[in-house]
């Protein structure tokens, strides 16, 4: 009889692991994507993005994986100060932006994050880049707004790059203002019920927000 | 060694008693259940209570029990039930299993970043800086372990994990990066924005301070390169300027210079701006450009232009208007140019008398069009008008001028198709046609010229991968030119024609079997029926990576060019002239810092000889000159050393000889200096947008015939020294973006002796007057304003 009963709940137990997954899929993106946002991992986004990678091996038909695991990636180009280091960074967010694109191709999040690559490379060499690489991101924003025009991040990169380019070539604190003001209005907005879904922004913007004021 | 009392210790021992595969499973099917074990536990003992209270749900859990216990445990798991029970009370002390390793790369560097983990599941780290991983894993039995990195082979490896902890010391090889992987180096110098190996950027060539402007102009800060001053054109290696070729997508640009009076530099006719990639090469280039002796500079223009766009220029010497319209698919581009050097001359002395000063129209027109993914179309098409009138002063009496008149129309047109055949291979038509009319007037002798020339190409290349390529293609060029020549107060006129049709085939190609080693070996063979003479070009180059950052190149050819029509105006019974190219190459390129350093050498045959120029006896003209050069070249470049500084510096030594033209024994030609020294330097004040720009420039003397010395081309003349400064003020105009551009050469105001003059006969004292030939003014003085209109 014991017997029986232990193979009673071998058989649960078996079931129940195979539930076990996609539990943590959930919990594991929570978990990281929380990790991401906190600033004391600012010099982890490496083992992040690795992580991210992890999850969209084991999870290959969510595209969400991907996005994370490319923010981190263009993060760290953002950080870096050596070209090479850039570059390979923004390659590898590269490779998982076009992946998760090919998945979910009408999603603005993901071409809002294609701007903020062509930004990072602009880094390497702005002279040379600067025009080529701002026009791209230009295009991936205006797209990513005819997708979804309520993406409060589009206004938020939008405005960040017309902040950092000089006045002369149609840039400062005047013209980007308008941009984080329009955020600000669509960030307050968003929904928020989805732990998964990508919300971040919020504070940067309200940071720009008062750069500009200064 | 495992340890024997943890729990893969008992595993081991086990699986050498029982079937190997019983134990496995029974170890996958024990560790998901304690993979969830509190909630295993809790239903232990809910369910444990259900059954003792004889519950009908107890019960009808304990038919299902049953049924079971009928099929499955009495076959399976009842046979084994001791094991089964002994595994399950072990199973806490193997719960897990530390995974750990370093990770590098085929030559023994550590990779950082590497992922590392079990297929299917979260369980993995990155690699740290020094490559080494770890990670806890609660998986069991066989798994795969996957290690995966951008520009590196993922690798999987079939892993049991069946011990507390286990070590994988990895080798991951690279993949195959094109823009990675070593580049032919020998003889090359690469301007582009794509490749990540090259040594120029488009941009470096407008900026340079001495070019002004002119493609030529910074070229001539490398090394390889002639400061031939009174002449502006590209003298490469010991070779005259008609040995070195310009093309432009792959289509030879029959007059890339402006066209010429006496002692007055010529420039390039088409702007820098134009090009996003310039290849020049100064010797042992492709097989895919012929006809050039000494040089090939292949230049690309840009694909689709980025945005709708105008532009005002506004100069010291003209002006100009450019618009660019870009539609989805489509640009066009177009620009027209008008200068007038007669209020500079008039504000700016002159060493020369101009009855016109150099003026003249110039435009054009580019349209480039994207077939999908793989197609383009790129059309350019341009024209170009100058007129200059000039007094000489005669070398022969004295006090005397003689006028020179120069009109040139001149025109181009190139389109080039590239489309795709299918994965790997692509196919590129192209066609060109240029005809150029001088109208000079030397003294009252007038001689017109005019050149037609047509050119249509087309080649495929087939990729095997990325490391193989083959590139084959076929060419025709027409070059027809008639010339007539009036003598001074006379009705006859003299026509001559020259119509060359030029048939060429080529095969190349290209491996790479690994990042370390590329090797290209072509062929190309010319037919003229001009003079009936074909002929076979090998051309072998290879390049090996002798350190992280450090290369060697080699590279051989056979190089043939066609008489130049001077040579061929009267006779048609002469060779292609020949050189061969044996070139050595190290570089040395780490942290935006350059080295290179190139040995040469170069052989010539069959080069023309006349017993003097333009003359109508076909007997005056042979092939049977030679020569020989050699030399070596040194180029250090820094962009890091002081922060926003940016410099190079370009040595060349050059030692030939030449028995060609008229010349009566072998000598040194007139436009070689033994000693070339070049330092660009580039400096950006971030504060004022202001970039400035310096370059200096020495060459030793060059030779030059004396007829009053006995010795042939024994004379020297002085040293050769330029200072020139620019700087490019980034503003803005009318809200719109503005580049206030000034330059100066020759700051220092050096008099420059390139040669001299002499006159036709000796004077009443048995000597040859000489007139030293100098620059046509002191200095020039540049000043620009560039307006883009978005």
């Amino acid at each position: 009889m014991k017997t029986k009963i232990i193979f009673l709940f071998a058989l649960m137990a078996l079931f129940l692991s195979a539930n076990a997954q996609s539990v943590s899929y959930d919990s594991a993106m929570i978990k990281s994507i929380r990790k991401i946002h906190n600033p004391e991992n600012a010099d982890k986004l490496i083992d992040l993005a690795g992580r991210f990678e992890r999850i969209a091996q084991a999870k290959p038909a969510e595209w969400l994986p991907l996005y994370y695991s490319a923010y981190c990636y263009i993060f760290q180009a953002f950080a870096e100060k050596d070209g090479k280091q850039i570059d390979l960074n923004v390659d590898k967010a590269q490779v998982h932006i076009e992946k998760a694109m090919a998945m979910a191709p009408t999603e603005s999040e993901l071409l809002v994050l294609q701007a903020m690559a062509y930004q990072a490379r602009i880094g390497v060499n702005p002279m040379m880049r600067g025009m080529k690489y701002s026009g791209m991101a230009a295009d991936a924003l205006d797209m990513a707004e005819k997708l979804n025009a309520s993406n409060p991040r589009i206004y938020f990169i939008r405005g960040q790059s017309a902040f950092n380019t000089p006045k002369m070539f149609g840039g400062g604190k005047d013209a980007a203002k308008p941009h984080f003001v329009k955020a600000a209005s669509l960030f307050e907005k968003e929904n928020m019920e989805n732990p998964l879904a990508v919300h971040w922004g919020l504070e940067a913007n309200e940071q720009m927000l008062m750069a500009c004021e200064q | 060694m495992p340890f024997p009392f943890s729990g893969n210790g008992i595993f081991a021992i086990l699986e050498s008693v029982f079937n190997k595969q019983l134990v496995n499973e029974i170890q996958q099917f024990i560790h998901k259940i304690y993979s969830s074990s509190l909630l295993t536990f809790f239903y232990f003992t809910s369910f444990s209570l259900l059954y003792n209270q004889k519950h009908r749900f107890a019960r009808i859990v304990n038919y299902f029990v049953n049924l079971i216990d009928k099929f499955v445990l009495k076959k399976y798991i009842m046979k084994y039930i001791g094991l089964f029970l002994f595994l399950i009370i072990l199973n806490p002390l193997y719960a897990q299993t530390k995974l750990s390793g370093s990770v590098k790369s085929g030559n023994g560097k550590t990779i950082p970043g590497v992922n590392v983990y079990l297929k299917g599941t979260f369980d993995g780290a990155s690699s740290n800086e020094s490559g080494m991983w770890s990670f806890n894993t609660d998986e069991k039995g066989q798994q795969v372990l996957v290690l995966s990195m951008l520009g590196f082979k993922t690798k999987e490896i079939d892993v049991n994990l069946s011990s507390a902890s286990m070590k994988w010391d990895v080798v991951l090889e690279e993949t195959f990066n094109a823009l990675e992987a070593v580049v032919i180096s020998a003889g090359t110098f690469e301007a582009s924005d794509e490749r990540k190996a090259v040594i120029l950027k488009p941009l470096d060539i407008v900026t340079t301070a001495s070019s002004a402007g002119d493609i030529y102009g910074a070229l001539r800060t490398l090394p390889g390169t002639q400061q031939v001053g009174e002449d502006g054109r590209l003298f490469v290696r010991g070779g005259e300027a008609y040995e070195t070729r310009t093309y432009m997508d792959g289509m030879l640009i029959q007059n890339p210079y402006g066209s010429q009076v006496p002692d007055i530099p010529a420039r390039g006719r088409f702007s820098p701006m134009m090009f996003t990639g310039t290849i020049f090469s100064t010797g042992g280039y492709s097989a895919e450009y012929g006809q050039a002796l000494s040089s090939a500079l292949v230049l690309k223009t840009a694909g689709l232009a980025e945005k709708t766009q105008s532009g005002v220029s506004i100069m010291s010497v003209g002006g100009g208007l450019s618009h660019t319209y870009r539609a989805d698919k489509n640009s066009i581009s177009g620009s027209i140019d008008y200068a007038h050097l007669g209020p500079y001359f008039a504000a700016v002395k002159q060493n020369l008398t101009y009855d016109k000063a150099p003026q003249g129209f110039s435009g054009n027109v580019m349209h480039r069009w994207q077939n999908g993914n793989d197609g383009m179309l790129k059309v350019f098409a341009s024209f170009d008008m100058g007129d200059v009138s000039i007094q000489y002063p005669s070398y022969d009496s004295v006090g005397t001028i003689v006028p020179v008149n120069l009109s040139n129309r001149s025109s181009y047109v190139n389109s080039v198709y590239t489309g795709s055949l299918g994965p790997g291979t692509t196919w590129q038509a192209g066609t060109a046609a240029s005809y150029n009319f001088d109208d000079r007037a030397i003294d009252g002798d007038k001689i017109k010229n005019s050149q037609k020339a047509i050119q249509g190409r087309f080649t495929v290349t087939h990729e095997f991968s990325p490391q193989y390529r083959l590139k084959s293609g076929m060419e025709y060029n027409l070059n027809h030119e008639i010339q007539d020549y009036t003598a001074k107060a006379s009705t006859q006129t003299y026509s001559t024609l020259v119509e060359d049709h030029t048939l060429a085939g080529f095969a190349e190609a290209e491996a790479t079997p690994s990042m370390g080693f590329a090797i290209r070996a072509g062929i190309r063979s010319e037919y003229s029926n001009l003079i009936n003479k074909a002929n076979i070009a090998p051309r072998l180059s290879m390049s090996l990576k002798t350190g992280a950052n450090a290369q060697i190149s080699a590279a051989y050819g056979r190089f043939f060019q066609t008489p130049i029509n001077d040579y061929v105006r009267f006779t048609h019974d002469l060779d292609f002239e020949v050189a061969n190219h044996y070139i050595l190459n190290y570089q040395f390129a780490a942290n935006d810092r350059i080295l290179r350093a190139e040995v040469w050498h170069k052989t010539y045959d069959k080069m023309v000889r006349y017993t003097s120029l333009y003359n109508p006896d076909p007997n005056a003209y042979s092939s049977d000159g030679y020569g020989k050069a050699s030399g070596f070249d040194l180029f250090w470049r820094d962009q890091k050393s002081i922060s926003m500084l940016d410099y190079w510096v370009s040595y060349s030594y050059t030692d030939t000889k030449r028995l060609y033209r008229d010349y009566p024994v072998e000598a040194t030609p007139y436009y070689v200096s033994k000693h070339l020294l070049s330092i660009v330097s580039k400096y950006y004040v971030g504060k004022i947008n202001t970039q400035f720009g310096l370059t200096w420039t020495m060459a030793s003397g060059r030779p030059f015939n004396n007829p009053n010395d006995t010795e042939f081309m024994n004379g020297k003349t002085k040293p050769y020294y330029d200072l020139s400064a620019n700087a490019s003020y980034l503003t803005e105009l009318f809200g719109q973006f503005t580049i206030i551009h000034l330059s100066v050469s020759n700051i220092t105001g050096f008099e420059p002796e390139y040669g001299f003059h002499f006159s036709s006969a000796p004077g009443p004292d048995g000597q040859y007057r000489s007139f030293a030939i100098s620059s046509p003014a002191k200095r020039f003085i540049f000043l620009g304003v560039f307006i883009s209109i978005d």
